[in-house]
């Protein structure tokens, strides 16, 4: 009880900016995120509960991580398309993204754990006078969830280790915010431009649910798959407006928004060609079909004449995920352990549909980390991540929005373990 | 210990990897122009061209006119004059509880202080009020009935109009200023205001002579053909009247209201008329009465009367008289008009009437004022003495009587200047036609150079159908619609809708390739007031 009281604390003071495809975010873990997040098959970490609750069997004693991930993002558009090249930069951020897990093993086999992690968000704020104001000028998702886990080793092993393990997903925290400039109407003659700004909280607990398993059939090879459900949230939302008529945009207007984060289905590999390194290849599929259309949807109460539902179509694709990590532990300096990983990061918005919400683009990822272990028990964990974004070319979409987006970030991560 | 080193080395190395980040060099691609050249392209015109909505001239119209998007197109440099906050009484929407009849009000923008003249000029050449005769400087005759300089050298006078005066106007005619530019490339979309005037006013105004329209609209092509010998030009010709809300708003919106209010039986209508000598080649039929009848139930009839947009309000003195004690305020109202009127009809005259003797005057006096008035223009248009004037206005039931319900009786008619009647609107027709015949004569006469815009059609095609779809928006010819809230001048969208028109003949006249202006991207930019309700 007093750990998930302490987990809700950190998670008051969080915003979070996407950083995979869509609005996912897979750096869960200072230690697993410098082995780029490829960690189905592997698991030796207590981070697992989140990349493969299988993984959490092969845990003994009592582990404990928590740690914080920094994502700094920088975006750039130029346009509109094919009119101007004009650069306007998204106001830049740094999001602090926090995690934490801890697991018990309960007896031989059976280990039990929680994690508290970030699934998804976003966070993106452009200036109120920029040229594509009337899309977005700030926008943002968070979430957080607490998982309950419980894995199991089967006990029979004549053809190897097999683990299963799952976590229910309750989701404790979905808030979003959307924000745009109205640009219907002329601006008022004190040049303060017309908003209109709808933020949402989550009416409740979500539920969804993680599981997984490990084939370990030798000691220098192991194969995992684990499943992730959809998670639905349900947020009521609270409209400002300011500069538009009241008659028309009824103050304290309510709107309902849902948002449902794809399920992912992860598959991969985990090599040791030598007791020190490890190899891992993941393949993740994520179901971002799901998000189909954003609807905001106003109280009858409020609706006018102007004020009506909004249905954006979002037809986002189905994509993938291509992560490879390796960590090596460096025998010289005792203690020490180094990771690596690289990345290959599809995005899921189709062309039709890019703006400046979420302006989305294909990556290429590359991470690096340490840990560095002060005591056998407790280990110091470093990380580093930088993204590369493909310029995209967001000449085609139907809201005629049209220009270039180009994308980098920087994510810098330290956390703690413990082990006893 | 040496490893943690190299990994707070890489750290600090990570601002330069973000220079690998993917990013290109773009620059804006230019287009194919054809057979034409758009290295410098300049527009000639009116207020259309400024991108005056909705009454007045503002920073957030002018981006949206149609020359600045059709600049945008071409993917040139294009300048407009700053011109501060704006000028002229912008109407907009005050309350916004019944949409479909917002509530406006009026806000005075103010232009500010004379803003410096940029290095190589202004390519937007539009000035609000101008005249084709405007282009090369001949002279005009201006509302009040004075001969004056061409519209740009009145600018630089005391009364200069502040978009003028932005303009930095010295003296000279557009043709110089045109001449200055060198463009290579020129639409030219002037001679609205040469029967607008007329439109607008009710048939009080002037129009421009057909025949001097045709010798300028030749001499105005020919000057800028002659400036170089590889410019290329679009020419726009000129909507009819019906096809704009001005004309065409009021009267169906008003039919059912009287149809509902009017007392029983009653069906026609009546409003004071101007005197007109027949003229057929003008569409001009004789007319000796001083008033015009109409029926309620042809209002939402083009040739029929149109009630003008000016004349919303004079719908709320329907049936008014000094007989009845209870309609006291609504007469004022009518008597007021009626005084301002006879002040701005005498002014300047050998019987100009002072302000202060207007309104000190009674009705019985402002009747007999009214009744010389109308004997005069009689006189004056018929060329006849007084006694014959007075006997056959007499005989055709001629007199002025408030005691009489407004606008149901002809003694005390809805006043000339709110109404278009059959008369004028088939005069209105006829002139237009005869501008266009002209234009489009020019033409044909230096087609290898200049291509026609037909607005005419453009318009009247939006106006049958109803509305026009472009990018998924639908815009009806309407206030707020594809018009701003004067009835007039288009909207930001109206204004796009108009250059992708311009594009087309563009593309088709000279094989350029030139991508449409895409009008879900065009803000509506609706006028509203700083604290609307």
């Amino acid at each position: 009880m007093r750990l998930r009281l302490l987990c809700l604390g950190l998670f008051l003071i969080t915003s979070t900016q996407a950083f995979a495809g869509g609005f996912a975010i897979f750096e869960t873990s200072v230690r697993v995120s410098g082995m780029m997040g490829a960690y189905v098959a592997d698991g030796r970490d207590v981070s697992t509960i989140f990349f493969n609750p299988a993984g959490l069997a092969q845990l003994s004693g009592f582990q404990f991580q928590t740690g914080a991930v920094f994502i700094a993002p920088n975006t750039r558009f130029r346009g509109p398309y094919p009119y101007s090249v004009e650069e306007t930069r998204m106001d830049s951020k740094t999001f602090p993204i926090p995690h934490l897990y801890a697991s018990y093993q309960i007896m031989e086999g059976l280990t039990a754990g929680l994690g508290v992690y970030v699934p998804f968000g976003l966070g993106s704020k452009w200036d109120r006078n920029w040229v594509g104001a009337g899309f977005a000028t700030e926008t943002g998702i968070q979430t957080a969830v607490v998982a309950p886990t419980l894995a199991y080793m089967l006990p029979f092993k004549e053809y190897g280790e097999i683990s299963i393990g799952g976590s229910l997903q309750i989701g404790v925290l979905s808030a979003a915010t959307l924000e745009r400039r109205v640009t219907d109407f002329t601006t008022p003659t004190n040049g303060e431009p017309r908003m209109i700004r709808l933020e949402g909280e989550g009416d409740g607990l979500y539920y969804g649910y993680n599981v997984g398993i490990i084939y370990k059939p030798m000691d220098k090879l192991s194969v995992g798959f684990s499943y992730r459900s959809q998670l639905e949230l349900n947020l009521v939302g609270d409209a400002t407006f300011t500069n538009l008529p009241e008659s028309q945009f009824i103050p304290g207007a309510k709107g309902d928004l849902s948002i449902t984060t794809p399920a992912n289905w992860t598959v991969g590999v985990s090599v040791r060609p030598t007791e020190d390194l490890t190899l891992n290849l993941d393949y993740v599929n994520w179901g971002w079909s799901s998000y189909d259309t954003l609807i905001i949807d106003f109280r009858p109460e409020f609706e006018t004449a102007v004020l009506q539902d909004s249905k954006s179509p979002r037809l986002y694709e189905d994509v993938y995920q291509i992560r490879f990590g390796a960590e090596y532990i460096v025998r010289a300096v005792q203690g020490l352990t180094v990771r690596g990983g690289v990345g290959f990061d599809k995005n899921p918005v189709p062309d039709e549909t890019i703006d400046p919400t979420l302006p989305d683009t294909d990556r290429l990822i590359g991470s690096l980390g340490a840990s560095y272990f002060v005591t056998p028990n407790v280990g110091l964990n470093f990380y580093y991540t930088f993204i590369r974004g493909f310029e995209r070319e967001a000449t085609n979409s139907e809201n005629n929005f049209r220009g270039y987006y180009n994308t980098f970030a920087n994510i810098y991560g330290v956390g703690i373990s413990l082990t006893f | 210990m040496k490893l943690s080193k190299y990994l707070l080395l890489a750290v600090f190395a990570t601002p330069f990897l973000n220079n690998c980040a993917d990013f290109n060099e773009q620059t804006v691609q230019p287009v194919d122009a054809g057979t034409a050249d758009f290295t410098k392209y300049v527009a000639i015109g009116n207020s259309l061209a400024a991108g005056f909505q909705s009454n007045a001239l503002y920073p957030e119209g002018q981006a949206y006119s149609y020359p600045n998007l059709l600049s945008q197109a071409l993917r040139v440099d294009f300048r407009q004059p700053e011109i501060g906050q704006g000028y002229g009484d912008r109407v907009q929407i005050a309350d916004f509880s019944n949409p479909a009849s917002p509530v406006t009000t009026v806000l005075t923008l103010n232009p500010g202080v004379l803003p410096t003249q940029p290095e190589g000029g202004y390519q937007n050449l539009g000035v609000p009020g101008a005249v084709l005769d405007d282009y090369l400087g001949g002279t005009r005759v201006n509302a009040s009935g004075a001969t004056i300089d061409t519209y740009l050298q009145r600018l630089t006078g005391s009364n200069a109009a502040p978009y003028a005066f932005a303009l930095g106007t010295t003296g000279k005619t557009f043709s110089a200023y045109l001449k200055e530019q060198n463009p290579t490339f020129v639409s030219f979309w002037l001679g609205n205001n040469d029967i607008l005037g007329y439109v607008t006013s009710g048939g009080l105004r002037a129009f421009t002579s057909p025949t001097a329209f045709a010798t300028s609209f030749a001499a105005s092509i020919a000057d800028i053909l002659s400036t170089n010998s590889s410019v290329k030009m679009v020419v726009g010709n000129i909507p009819g009247v019906t096809s704009i809300p001005f004309a065409n708003f009021v009267g169906p919106a008003a039919k059912p209201l009287f149809t509902a209010s009017l007392p029983a039986g009653v069906n026609t209508l009546y409003a004071s008329a101007t005197f007109y000598n027949g003229v057929p080649q003008l569409g001009m039929k004789e007319n000796k009465f001083a008033f015009a009848s109409f029926s309620v139930s042809d209002l939402d009839k083009p040739d029929s009367t149109m009630i003008l947009l000016t004349g919303q309000g004079a719908l709320n003195w329907m049936a008014a008289s000094s007989a009845n004690p209870a309609d006291a305020a609504r007469v004022t109202a009518i008597t007021n008009y009626w005084k301002g009127f006879i002040v701005a009809a005498t002014a300047g005259t050998a019987n100009a009437i002072p302000a202060a003797t207007a309104a000190a005057m009674d009705n019985a006096t402002l009747a007999g004022t009214m009744k010389q008035l109308t004997y005069g223009l009689y006189m004056q248009t018929f060329g006849v003495d007084q006694a014959t004037a007075i006997a056959e206005l007499n005989a055709r039931g001629f007199d002025v009587n408030f005691a009489q319900p407004f606008g149901l009786h002809p003694h005390n008619p809805i006043p000339n200047q709110f109404i278009l009647d059959k008369n004028e609107i088939a005069i209105a027709k006829t002139v237009t036609a005869l501008f266009n015949g002209a234009i489009a004569q020019v033409v044909a006469a230096n087609s290898a150079k200049v291509a026609l815009v037909d607005m005419n059609k453009i318009f009247a095609d939006i106006v049958t159908a109803g509305f026009v779809v472009s990018d998924g928006v639908t815009l009806a010819p309407r206030l707020g619609s594809l018009f701003s809230f004067d009835g007039v001048h288009p909207s930001n969208r109206g204004h796009g809708i108009v250059t992708n028109e311009i594009i087309k003949v563009i593309n088709s006249k000279f094989g350029a390739n030139l991508e449409l202006v895409r009008i879900n991207r065009i803000p509506q930019g609706i006028p509203l007031a700083d604290d609307p309700s």
